[in-house]
């Protein structure tokens, strides 16, 4: 029931590391092509390798290995659906039969398969939240908004899509603790919680809901004043205290991230 | 002596445990408290208030200790824990921001829909708990809690807890954020509930309601009990509450710093106590004169 | 002779206006602010001051009446940026107010907003923390600190963008004791060594204590407005009946009633008993 202290996806570790350092733009193109070469790489001494690699930029980033794990805990159930599903239906009717239950047959095939996609699956997540918690999330906006600024020709909306992220990404633990506070208050009325069948377990849920959404509307409309009172008005003529900048470390850092994705991707 | 309606020994509890953002909350806490009492506790931010309290109803698990609801031990194998949470009602801060339902009777039906009830008690139940809060159901009950003002809606949530006829009310922080007459109106609520026999605990920031409700206070600091005393004695270890950032309530402080200035006025913990203090000493002082 | 901060001249608002619900808010207020001033706004639930606040850097705009702030008028909407640089606003809520998730980067989003340059935005970042006392946590996380020290990141964000004036709506309300005592040292500090003018805007009397005006409002109507002293003496004869006086003024007046002799003003604990001891012919301390 500590919801805020388990749910560490999308939050921020300010520290001052190499990659805490680096500029936001490089590590969102690192991060898209990182993610990109675990699609294409085709055996598990890649991933292997690439795993080795995101625990060392865990260990750059100074980040404790226990609370990037953490970050997995909320996808465990997706991640063993994923195992499962492909440990049965993902081989095909290739390789030695493991075992049977009733009409599902697992296969070695299979088997291998689902670890690779659990594993690829792992390291996905992994990749994704090292980006946020060495970046922050007004970093993560300038840098998102900076890559996105040329398809505005084409009607992206690149500094209110941006907005909205960070915006979004701020209010992930306070709306966790709000979620946490009602449910503990509507316990003390008897409410339960995660019992009987799943439309029961559903309905559960609106009481918590209703205030939920009521209190997300209330904050952000005073959020919505708030930031009025401080003057925005939209990207039109904003600045910003960190300029993005490209360094050496920069250059360094892609040039890094290319040629290991390019040996990755041929490792057999 | 009656037996305790709640009964925590060794309460310790420790949040994340056996990870690195361990923190411990409670750090051995003993504490009884017995049917009839007003017990306000108090402390700085952070002293484990409301975590001791949420161990009241079993909401949180001690990780080491006990708590006790009239005798029967919460954690125990085959412990009801449900009926725990219908005898101590327990009503969070700012309790209006949990308010869900269409109408104010819908609302403050919901803890005794909970609990199984037949509707028709319900129905009577919900009455009693509107009337119990100073809000007439005939004019309130069908309207939309959100139409409400902030401190009608605090009522409502408030009503929302007593409907399970709970026998100890655990109130946190109840008059935060309300204006003087806000506060006043749910304090004299609250002492009614108490006049008919509702046992009360009460979390506050604010030394001169403690001062004016309780009839023992408890005093947290770091995860442990302090001070456990009436409020006399509590008010008179006026250095160990200010190390821990804590102040007398205003009128303890008006008489020592008339007593300071050589005036002989007995103590007092309230206005009313301190004008009654004040004019014995001048009258006092004045015969001593002449 | 100096022109008035704020000039409000019969305004009136009125919500849901051309409806049957038709509330109003506002019902014809007049006062004005001298810069450098310390005024509390005190009034219940209803008393109108939060929209009041809102007129006061042209979030609301007046049904009719004039609200100018440095002679500029709220209406004018080419002016309406610089009254909001002018006169900062902080909110009741600390959470909802803050944008970002580092210290410093919240601080840094109004002058962003104005378009400063990025050197000069980091001086003023640095500065506006080091005027709130908070430079240590310019890399801390805004939702893991305490409420008032949210709420004095607040007042540094505002600070960054170098404001005439700061308006506080309920701003110490959610605030515990501790918290609360810290933003108002903060804001008596600003006012004192800064000049920054202040408007602090409570339902609780006690939170007044350093202000040097306050106005009391009633369904949106000013009921009194004058030196602190007398206007907190008088609390408990203001309609409406939403205020309590503070505990001390209450208290003072009761032992007035029972025939000593005590000026009026004394509403603190320390000028409460200073004032006790002299009328009972003790002399305040030191002379004992």
């Amino acid at each position: 029931m500590e919801l805020t202290r388990y749910i560490t996806v999308g939050q921020y570790l300010p520290r001052s590391s190499p990659l805490h350092n680096l500029d936001p733009r490089t590590k969102i193109l690192a991060t898209t092509a990182l993610m990109v070469t675990l699609f294409l790489i085709p055996s598990f001494a890649g991933l292997g390798l690439l795993a080795a690699g995101l625990l060392a930029l865990l260990a750059l980033g100074q980040i404790p290995l226990g609370y990037a794990l953490r970050g997995l805990r909320p996808i465990a159930v997706l991640l063993l659906l994923t195992v499962f599903l492909n440990t049965f239906f993902g081989g095909g009717d290739a390789g030695r039969t493991l075992f049977q239950a009733g009409p599902l047959v697992a296969t070695e095939e299979g088997f291998r398969r689902a670890l690779f996609v659990g594993l690829r699956f792992i390291l996905l997540v992994t990749a994704a939240t090292l980006l946020t918690f060495v970046t922050s999330p007004v970093e993560l906006t300038d840098g998102l908004e900076w890559l996105l600024h040329p398809f505005r020709r084409v009607g992206v909306p690149a500094h209110e899509l941006a907005m909205m992220m960070s915006i979004a990404l701020r209010f992930i633990p306070t709306l966790l603790e709000e979620t946490e506070k009602i449910m503990k208050a509507q316990m003390a009325r008897g409410a339960e919680f995660g019992q009987g069948s799943i439309l029961r377990r559903a309905r559960a849920f609106v009481p918590v809901l209703v205030p939920l959404l009521i209190s997300a509307f209330r904050r952000s409309e005073e959020l919505a004043l708030a930031m009025e009172a401080r003057c925005y008005r939209g990207g039109e003529g904003r600045t910003r205290m960190k300029e993005l900048r490209w360094r050496t470390a920069d250059l360094v850092a892609g040039a890094c991230v290319i040629a290991v994705s390019t040996v990755l991707v041929r490792l057999r | 002596m009656s037996d305790p309606l709640i009964a925590c020994r060794g309460l310790c509890h420790t949040y994340l445990r056996g990870t690195p953002m361990e923190a411990m909350a409670l750090d051995g806490v003993t504490l009884e408290i017995r049917p009839g009492e007003v017990v306000a506790i108090i402390g700085p931010t952070g002293s484990g208030k409301s975590t001791l309290i949420q161990h009241f109803n079993g909401l949180l698990r001690p990780t080491a200790g006990e708590v006790r609801i009239a005798g029967e031990d919460l954690w125990a194998p085959r412990a009801d824990r449900r009926r725990a949470r219908q005898q101590i009602g327990l009503v969070f801060q700012f309790p209006e921001y949990q308010l869900f339902e269409e109408t104010v009777r819908k609302d403050v039906a919901f803890g005794p829909k909970n609990l199984g009830l037949p509707a028709e008690t319900i129905a009577a139940r919900v009455d009693e708990a509107l009337r119990q809060v100073g809000l007439d159901p005939g004019r309130f009950g069908d309207r939309s809690p959100f139409t409400l003002s902030g401190g009608e809606m605090r009522r409502v949530a408030l009503a929302g807890v007593l409907a399970m006829r709970p026998s100890c009310l655990v109130l946190d922080e109840p008059t935060a954020g309300l204006d003087p007459r806000g506060k006043e109106e749910l304090l004299e609520r609250i002492a009614a509930l108490h006049r008919k026999g509702m046992t009360l605990v009460l979390v506050t920031h604010s030394m001169d309601e403690a001062a004016l409700l309780a009839g023992r206070i408890v005093v947290m600091q770091a995860g442990r009990v302090m001070l456990d005393g009436s409020p006399h004695e509590v008010f008179a270890r006026e250095d160990d509450l200010r190390r821990i950032g804590l102040a007398l309530p205003q009128a303890a402080r008006l008489v020592r710093l008339l007593r300071g200035r050589g005036m002989p006025v007995g103590d007092a913990l309230t206005i009313v106590e301190a004008r009654q203090a004040i004019l014995a000493a001048v009258r006092g002082m004045g015969r001593g004169a002449h | 002779m100096s022109e008035p901060l704020i000039e409000v001249t019969d305004l009136r608002y009125v919500y849901h206006s051309d409806t049957p619900q038709a509330v109003v808010a506002l019902d014809g207020l007049s006062f004005s602010v001298e810069p450098g001033e310390y005024l509390g706004i005190v009034g219940g639930n209803g008393s109108g001051k939060s929209t009041l606040a809102k007129h006061l850097n042209a979030l609301l705009l007046p049904a009719s009446g004039t609200v100018r702030v440095g002679g500029l008028d709220t209406r004018d909407r080419a002016a309406i940026w610089e009254i909001r640089r002018r006169v900062g606003m902080i909110f009741q809520n600390p959470d909802n107010q803050l944008v970002a998730t580092v210290v410093e980067e919240d601080v840094a989003f109004g002058p962003e907003n104005l378009g400063l340059p990025p050197a000069m935005i980091r001086e003023r970042v640095g500065e506006a923390l080091a005027a709130v006392g908070m430079t240590e946590f310019r890399r801390r996380a805004p939702h893991l600190l305490s409420g008032g020290q949210k709420q004095r990141v607040a007042i540094a964000g505002i600070l960054a963008m170098r404001p005439a004036c700061l308006v506080l709506d309920e701003a110490t309300t959610m605030l515990d004791p501790a918290g609360r005592a810290e933003v108002l040292e903060t804001l008596a500090v600003l006012n004192r060594r800064d000049g920054v003018t202040i408007m602090l805007i409570s339902h609780a009397m006690e939170d007044l204590a350093d202000a040097g005006r306050i106005i009391a409002m009633d369904r949106g109507r000013i009921v009194l407005d004058g030196p602190a002293a007398r206007v907190m003496a008088r609390a408990d004869e203001i309609p409406g009946g939403r205020l309590g006086a503070p505990q001390m003024a209450k208290l003072a007046r009761w032992l007035r009633e029972d025939g000593l002799r005590l000026p009026e003003g004394a509403h603190t604990v320390e000028a409460l008993a200073d004032a006790v001891a002299a009328a009972a012919g003790l002399g305040t301390q030191g002379d004992v």
